[in-house]
């Protein structure tokens, strides 16, 4: 395989809280190479924004306490927080759920999708603002240039997103972060931006990391999946094998127990028992134990590592590393 | 059939055949204050005349974009907003603008959960006294009664009776629905608006309290209405399902028929944007993706509301396209004439054209049709168009069209209208008689009497560039 463009190894990142340590990230590790999809997912507090935080070096109050973020040669994790600027600006962008909170609301949409280039390519004002009006129009907003003069609490929610990738793009990063970027979308705007972001992917060859706690969504847009449970990634693999024959209890779990729109029959759901961990009280051994219809004695004792399960996936679990399948009623 | 179902609560008592709960043209306006003076300049049409029917013991959905109604919907059909316009019935009894005693009699049988349980538990009461409130406000048991029912009631949900001392805040997302679904069976309700009960938890913990809702149904005899706006929920845990759009309702079916055979173009683009979780369906799938923004509620569009984004709707339709009722000769329906401004006309045969298949070697269309569309079509696809006279019906003989195709040639159908289908059905038929390939169909309007299944049974993709249903007609 060619040079990752994007290398993770053994991130850690921690908070100090008052309930104690928070080991937000911990010994996550993940390639993307260039022009992929790759997708993130997992629920809520299980750390994704926070490993993505990391790469962009933005984890603050957050330390990233070892590991390394390999990307053109450097590790981002020890560059200069200046070299990390450019880096943010040109070479890796990233959207967030709530492009209100992401956008100033003092300043006029064009303005700000100009920013990167007027501050990272050193283009003029009147070149900037004609590059994202350009960019505007390229990613679905009608009369680009009048509404350029909008401020963002005139745009809606789809629109703003849409202002957010024209953002990101104007310096053809070679890596996008979307962070739950149709989280607080509906469905049909949910679509659009999808579609969007299918896109750019095929038209700037953009590499996408795609963060979301959707699994339908993840089904659509991406070649390789990482699922993440309490801190740490415990499957990864081609979307299509971790769908068919997941190697994790928990991404098994969590299968089965969503409905399907195209489900035949109404038939029961079945749950995962329990509740979501706590990560400041995680449980000793594999972190998905109280939980886990499979565990057996050593689950609640070793934690597991992510080890390769059949010929393409990972999985970090005792009784699918056993060569143990998973099935059940 | 609203109409009908209220006359038959004035004159019959209710029975349980009857819908539990009966909604006629409700309208629920909310008035928007601008300037200084805060003068009324408008209203939202937040539920803008909204015909519905909840059958007892039945799980009705509701589904849609933020915005769209749904809660004001909920809250409306339990009074707990007053309608500005139209009738709700519950019992056959009309409860739209009752007060005092009488309302708060009827909160014994209705009952209400919120999507937030963060937000709609008071943080500073104990989870026995969330409970036990309603309760206490209905006189319904005092002391150890009161106690050991909150305990029960915690039972019921799954949850530890030992709870009732501690505070919300000392639970997850999921345990505090269980705190809200306790609160709303207090009352011992019979009918409950359930407003996106789970969108705010985790992924795992959402089928956990689908389970629950179904399993107090059924032990309880519950009716829902289930507000919600992923499809794939509301499908899973409904009998029937309504899709509202600014403040209308596009469409109510069961949820599978809504799903194999959506009757509204709304409904199938809403199906389509709903990510299934399987790659092997997802990278298969043909995306019909909805543009633009829902229109404002304040000034709501004419004609059908969703015409602005609807992909059957070409851009004409929304400006200068008008079907015109013309002579009643037809046993069903009035007649629409098409305007016959040859510009138009043009601008219908491009977007047929773009419906016709690539793999296309001709077209055939009956008589009208070609008329109608003809030049336009044939301009725009570069494509031999066949001209067939229809006699008396339909493309006539085998026989008649030997000569004017070559055997196992594709041939895409045009036609004007379809109603039954019946027309196209014979030409298809004719048309394979004379062993051409007939690929696709296409037609220009759709006037919703079932012809789309009839042809498809025939097994002949069907493309309609207009259904009557969506047409704004003057
Ligand atoms: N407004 C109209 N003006 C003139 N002719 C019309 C109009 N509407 C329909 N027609 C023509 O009248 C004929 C009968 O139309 P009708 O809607 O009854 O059935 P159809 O659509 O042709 O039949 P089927 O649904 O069985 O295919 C058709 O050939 C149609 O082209
Ligand atoms: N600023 C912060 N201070 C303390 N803890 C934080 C902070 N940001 C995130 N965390 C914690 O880190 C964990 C992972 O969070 P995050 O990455 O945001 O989750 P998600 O997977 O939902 O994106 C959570 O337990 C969260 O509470
Ligand atoms: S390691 Fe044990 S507890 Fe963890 S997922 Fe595997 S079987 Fe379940
Ligand atoms: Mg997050
Ligand atoms: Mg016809």
């Amino acid at each position: 395989m060619t040079q990752p463009l994007l290398e993770v190894s053994d991130l850690h990142t921690v908070f100090s809280t008052k309930e104690g340590m928070v080991k937000a990230v911990d010994g996550v590790s993940f390639e993307l190479h260039a022009g992929e999809t790759l997708g993130i997912v997992g629920e809520s507090g299980c750390g994704k924004s926070v490993t993505a935080l990391s790469i962009m070096r933005l984890q603050r109050p957050g330390r990233i306490v070892g590991g390394k973020v390999m990307f053109k040669g450097q590790d981002l994790t020890r560059v200069s927080e200046y070299e990390m600027r450019e880096v943010r600006g040109k070479e890796i962008a990233m959207i967030f759920q709530d492009p209100m909170t992401s956008l100033n609301p003092v300043y006029r949409v064009g303005w700000q999708v100009g920013e990167p280039t007027r501050l990272h390519g050193g283009w003029d004002a009147k070149k900037a603002l004609s590059s994202a009006v350009t960019m505007l129009a390229r990613v679905g907003i009608p009369s680009a240039a009048a509404r350029a003069k909008d401020y963002p609490h005139q745009f809606s929610g789809g629109m703003r997103q849409r202002a957010m990738i024209a953002m990101g793009l104007t310096t053809t990063p070679e890596v996008l972060i979307a962070d739950e970027p149709t989280t607080a979308l509906d469905v049909t705007i949910q679509a659009q931006i999808l579609d969007l972001l299918r896109d750019v992917n095929r038209e700037f060859g953009t590499a996408t990391i795609l963060i979301t706690h959707n699994l339908g969504v993840v089904a659509g847009m991406c070649q390789r999946l990482i699922v993440m449970y309490a801190g740490k990634i415990v499957e990864a693999g081609p979307t299509t094998d971790v769908f068919a024959n997941p190697k994790h209890p928990y991404t098994w779990s969590l299968l089965r127990s969503i409905p399907r729109l195209d489900a035949e029959r109404h038939e029961p759901l079945k749950p995962i028992e329990g509740l979501p961990p706590n990560l400041v009280d995680l449980p000793a051994g594999c972190s998905f134990h109280p939980r886990c219809v499979f565990k057996v004695d050593r689950c609640s004792r070793d934690t597991p590592a992510l080890l390769q399960v059949g010929d393409t996936q990972r999985s970090a679990c005792w009784v699918t590393q056993s060569g143990t399948e998973l099935k059940g009623a | 059939m609203p109409e009908a179902a209220t006359a038959k609560h004035l004159t019959m008592a209710w029975t349980a055949n009857d819908p539990l709960l009966t909604v006629s043209d409700l309208k629920v306006w909310f008035p928007v204050a601008s300037g200084v003076m805060q003068r009324t300049v408008g209203h939202v049409h937040a539920v803008d005349g909204v015909d519905l029917e909840i059958r007892a013991g039945e799980t009705l959905g509701l589904v849609g974009e933020s915005g769209c109604g749904k809660s004001t919907l909920g809250r409306a059909a339990i009074r707990l907003l007053k309608p500005t316009g139209g009738t709700v019935h519950f019992k056959g009894e009309d409860i739209t603008s009752i007060r005092g005693e009488h309302l708060r009699a009827l909160r014994r049988e209705m009952a209400m959960i919120f999507q937030d349980p963060y937000a709609s538990l008071d943080p500073r009461q104990t989870v026995g006294d969330i409970i036990g409130e309603p309760i206490d406000v209905h006189g319904l048991a005092k002391g150890k009664e009161r106690q050991d029912r909150i305990r029960e009631l915690l039972r019921v949900v799954g949850m530890n009776p030992r709870f009732a001392d501690r505070y919300p805040h000392e639970f997850s997302g999921g345990q505090r629905q269980r705190i809200g679904i306790a609160r709303a069976l207090a009352v011992e309700p019979t009918f409950i608006v359930c407003d996106e009960p789970i969108s705010a938890l985790d992924v795992s913990i959402q089928a956990q309290i689908i389970n629950l809702l179904e399993n107090l149904q059924s032990k309880f005899k519950l009716t829902y209405l289930f507000i919600a706006h992923d499809l794939s929920v509301v499908k899973h845990i409904s009998n029937r399902v309504a899709v509202m759009y600014l403040g209308k309702i596009m469409e109510v079916a069961p949820g599978q028929q809504l799903y194999r055979r959506p009757r509204h173009p709304y409904t199938g683009s809403l199906l389509s944007a709903i990510p299934i979780p399987d790659p092997k369906v997802e990278l298969q799938r043909k995306r019909l993706i909805l543009q633009g923004d829902v229109a404002s509620p304040v000034n709501p569009p004419s004609g059908c509301r969703f015409r602005t984004r609807c992909p059957r709707a070409a851009s004409y339709l929304k400006g200068d396209f008008v079907l015109r009722s013309g002579r009643r000769s037809n046993r069903y329906f009035d007649k629409f004439l098409f305007e016959t401004d040859p510009a138009l006309l043009k601008r219908i045969g491009a977007e047929l054209a773009r419906l016709v298949p690539a793999e296309t070697q001709r077209l055939a269309a009956p008589e009208l049709g070609a008329v109608l569309l003809g030049g336009a079509v044939s301009l725009e696809t570069g494509l031999p168009l066949v001209l067939v006279r229809k006699e008396p019906k339909g493309y006539g003989t085998a026989k008649q069209l030997e000569g004017r195709f070559h055997a196992g040639e594709r041939v895409t159908v045009i036609e004007d209208v379809v109603t039954t289908g019946g027309d196209s059905l014979r030409s298809i038929e004719a048309l394979r008689a004379a062993e051409l390939d007939v690929i696709h169909l296409v037609v220009v309007l759709d006037r919703g009497e079932g012809g789309e299944e009839n042809i498809r049974e025939a097994r002949i993709p069907y493309s309609p560039l207009f259904r009557i249903q969506d047409l704004p007609l003057d």
